[in-house]
């Protein structure tokens, strides 16, 4: 069986080699390990050596000549029978080319499956950039090949009519093996065999448009239903997920109950507590609410208040607080060491403002401040109008909302206390 | 139980296993007379002579190299690396010879070499002195790596090391060698992969390691008066990791720091993080903080040395964020 030989790969960028010069002729015998011929790449000029032993009968490259690498260089036959082309070859370009039995494909250059990297051995033909029968020039990308690391253009590297296509898209062929032929002249009917592989591919792509266009007209729903769920997220630790999870609950109640987020694993106690308090409601009991929080940002921003914003008085800030976690402007009556101030407070820290104690406005909320004490707990029962109190217990500020059933529902008591406690733990809430 | 200086357990590892194992040997640059410029190897010469305390030329890559092949054929060298910073000068004998021999020859080669060396900033020794590069050696495999936090641990994991068939590395914190702690007796040996409870607590988790657990531990002294129960965990060895013990104290306490001297990005506090978020993710009610050294290099300037790396306030300060509920990273 003759042997071809190719332009081989001898560098990991290498594309194309030079053939510097012939150490063999045609017709010379020729046995495995004799130096061919001589090749120059970008980095080094090396000796090709013949891989079998035989006559070289085709020679299809003149020395210095510039070869892709894959291309046909010469063949190795066993028996000396040069073939009348194999001297025309030589003088490439004017080859002559005919198409004349389609069953056959036509004669002209051939074009082979590139290495393009070090280790391929074959390459996927992923697109046809020219149609069989029309003209290309040397440059022209003649098709693309997928490798395992990447897609490559491949241009044609010879004038003439593409007269024959033999492998389609979606063909992975062997590297050096002949997938299209080119030849001088325009082929009367160019030459294509077609492959069940590349049928199949086309079916796959179809399939793949397919989808493509189902997915198009779902487009405009997708993202807004994207949107809503973004606006929706509840944000929890994974715990607080895994807790609420666990116990049937919804955070979702948390959001109700207006409970600033993130959520951890103690707001979960903390929405276990109000929906528990309902249950044993009846027309004349009272509610009592307890929450802990710690306290040692609400004295930095105390410090920042009257530093920055001139709010030197801290009840004041506490009547914003109530007022706002009441979520409306309210009078508030602050009680420190039983002295009573009131204020016409707002969520907005400079529009709280004294109001004289003597005020015949009933207050909307009493704020009774035990942190300085030794008062840890507190069970005074409710009062003519709601009272939150504050006591400290070691590290943590504990917060008290005592108040009858009529003066708030457990769904208000529950969120007054929330929104105060959690401004009191993060007061830069209450500014965002 | 005596009190001695992490130098003498080092020292004392040295001469008992090489009393014991007569191819245990030393061999590094100042290893003998001078007895390396930290003290550490002070005596060990006069007790077994310049053949098993062997000073070598100015070559990191060469003595290395000699350890890596005396290994490979039935030693058990010990290499002194002066300053961990040099460890750039032996990677490829650490890292491409010994870390791959056994696993390339089949399992037929052994290499039983430790490789000493250090780490730790605020010693006023500027940037090429200074460095914690433990990480690097932990991403071979093939290497184990251990990060002894007090003279009980320096000795314990050394001798170990010295009977393991393949290589350690060892980091020793150099601002720890004159601090003492106290260490059995007995001989005795710590077992690589078991991590230590310094402390128990149930609030949150603060692993520490090599010098870092000390850190760790004035950090939950502090912690503790604000009434936050912190645990301490120091790992000891990075590889193999106790990974069992390190979940197990997330899943109690749901938050975690992880504080190392190494620099914080690609790191050990990295590592050790993401493991824990990968298999305690629905344990957790905060994220796993990383504390390393700042990816900087470490300045000259006591004033900026002091604040690159983690300190006991800012391990304080990063508890308190985890466990107020504070968001902590806002997207």
């Amino acid at each position: 069986m003759p042997l071809e030989v190719i332009m081989p790969a001898l560098g990991m960028a290498q594309d194309s080699g030079v053939l510097v010069a012939w150490h063999k002729s045609l017709g010379d015998a020729v046995d495995e390990g004799d130096i061919l011929f001589e090749v120059e790449t970008d980095k080094a000029t090396m000796e090709v050596e013949a891989q079998g032993t035989g006559f070289l009968t085709k020679v299809h490259v003149e020395a210095g000549t510039t070869v892709p690498v894959g291309e046909r260089i010469a063949t190795i036959s066993e028996t000396l029978e040069i073939h009348s082309e194999s001297v025309a070859v030589l003088k490439q370009d004017t080859f002559p080319a005919k198409a004349e039995d389609q069953s056959e494909p036509p004669i002209g250059q051939e074009i082979i499956m590139p290495a393009l990297g070090m280790a391929q051995d074959t390459g996927l033909i992923v697109s046809w950039r020219k149609q069989p029968g029309e003209a290309v020039a040397a440059e022209d990308i003649l098709f693309e090949v997928e490798t395992d690391k990447s897609t490559v253009e491949v241009a044609t590297g010879h004038n003439g009519f593409l007269a024959g296509v033999l492998a389609g898209v979606g063909d992975n062929v062997q590297v050096g093996q002949v997938i299209a032929v080119v030849t001088a002249d325009a082929p009367d009917v160019p030459y294509v065999r077609s492959s069940k592989v590349t049928t199949k591919v086309e079916k796959e792509a179809t399939s793949a448009e397919l989808l493509t266009t189902e997915f198009k007209t779902s487009l405009p729903i997708e993202p807004v239903g994207n949107l809503q769920r973004e606006a929706d997220r509840i944000l929890a630790s994974p715990k607080a997920r895994r807790l609420v999870l666990e116990q049937g609950l919804e955070l979702s109640q948390l959001v109700n109950l207006g409970y600033p987020q993130p959520y951890h694993a103690a707001d979960i106690d903390l929405l276990k507590a109000p929906l528990e308090k309902p249950n044993i409601a009846n027309a004349e009991s009272t509610r009592h609410l307890v929450a802990e929080v710690t306290l040692g940002e609400f004295i930095e921003f105390s410090n920042w208040a009257a530093d920055m914003a001139g709010i030197s008085d801290p009840k004041s800030l506490l009547a914003s607080f109530a007022a706002a976690s009441l979520g409306h402007p309210a009078c508030i009556e602050v009680e420190t060491f039983g002295k009573v101030h009131r204020y016409k407070a707002t969520s907005r820290l400079g529009a709280t403002v004294n109001c004289p104690s003597q005020s015949d406005d009933t207050p909307d909320l009493r704020l009774r401040d035990l942190r300085n004490t030794s008062v840890k707990k507190v069970h005074f029962g409710p009062e003519e109008v709601p009272v939150l109190t504050m006591s400290q217990n070691g590290a943590l500020l504990r917060v008290t909302l005592e108040c009858t059933n009529s003066q708030f529902s457990a769904r208000d008591a529950a969120t007054l206390l929330a929104e105060f406690a959690g401004r009191l733990n993060q007061p830069l809430r209450h500014l965002l | 139980m005596r009190n001695i200086t992490l130098s003498q357990a080092v020292n004392e590892a040295l001469a008992e296993e090489m009393r014991r194992d007569e191819s245990v040997f030393i061999i590094g640059e100042d290893v003998a007379e001078a007895g390396t410029p930290f003290k550490v190897l002070s005596g060990l010469v006069e007790e077994f002579g310049t053949s098993r305390v062997v000073d070598t030329p100015i070559s990191e890559p060469g003595f290395m190299g000699i350890a890596v092949g005396a290994a490979i054929t039935g030693t058990r060298p010990v290499v002194d690396l002066m300053f961990g910073d040099f460890i750039f000068l032996v990677m490829d004998q650490l890292c491409n010879q010994a870390a791959k021999t056994h696993y390339m020859s089949g399992g037929k080669l052994n290499v039983p070499l430790v490789l000493r060396t250090n780490l730790g900033a605020t010693r006023r020794s500027a940037a090429q002195h200074s460095q914690s590069l433990h990480a690097l050696v932990a991403h071979i495999p093939g290497v184990k790596v251990a990060l002894p936090s007090s003279a009980y641990e320096a000795k314990g994991l050394l001798k170990t090391a010295i009977r393991d068939n393949n290589p350690v590395v060892i980091f020793e914190d150099k601002l720890m060698y004159n601090e003492k702690a106290l260490v059995p007796d007995d001989e005795f040996l710590i077992p690589f992969g078991e991590a230590n409870i310094k402390r128990k607590g149930r609030d949150i988790t603060l692993i520490g390691t090599s010098s870092m657990v000390q850190v760790c531990e004035a950090a939950a002294e502090i912690l503790a008066e604000d009434g936050i129960d912190a645990e301490v965990i120091d790992p000891r060895t990075i590889v193999p990791l106790d990974e069992e013990t390190l979940l197990k104290s997330a899943k109690k306490t749901s938050r975690v720091i992880v504080v190392d001297e190494g620099h914080q990005s690609y790191g050990v506090t990295a590592e050790i993080a993401s493991r824990i978020n990968e298999k305690a993710f629905y344990y957790l009610d905060a994220p796993v903080l990383r504390m390393g050294a700042m990816d900087v290099p470490v300045p000259f300037s006591p004033a900026l040395e002091d604040f690159t790396v983690p300190t006991p306030l800012g391990v304080t300060q990063s508890a308190r964020r985890l466990m107020s509920g504070e968001m902590i990273h806002a997207a």
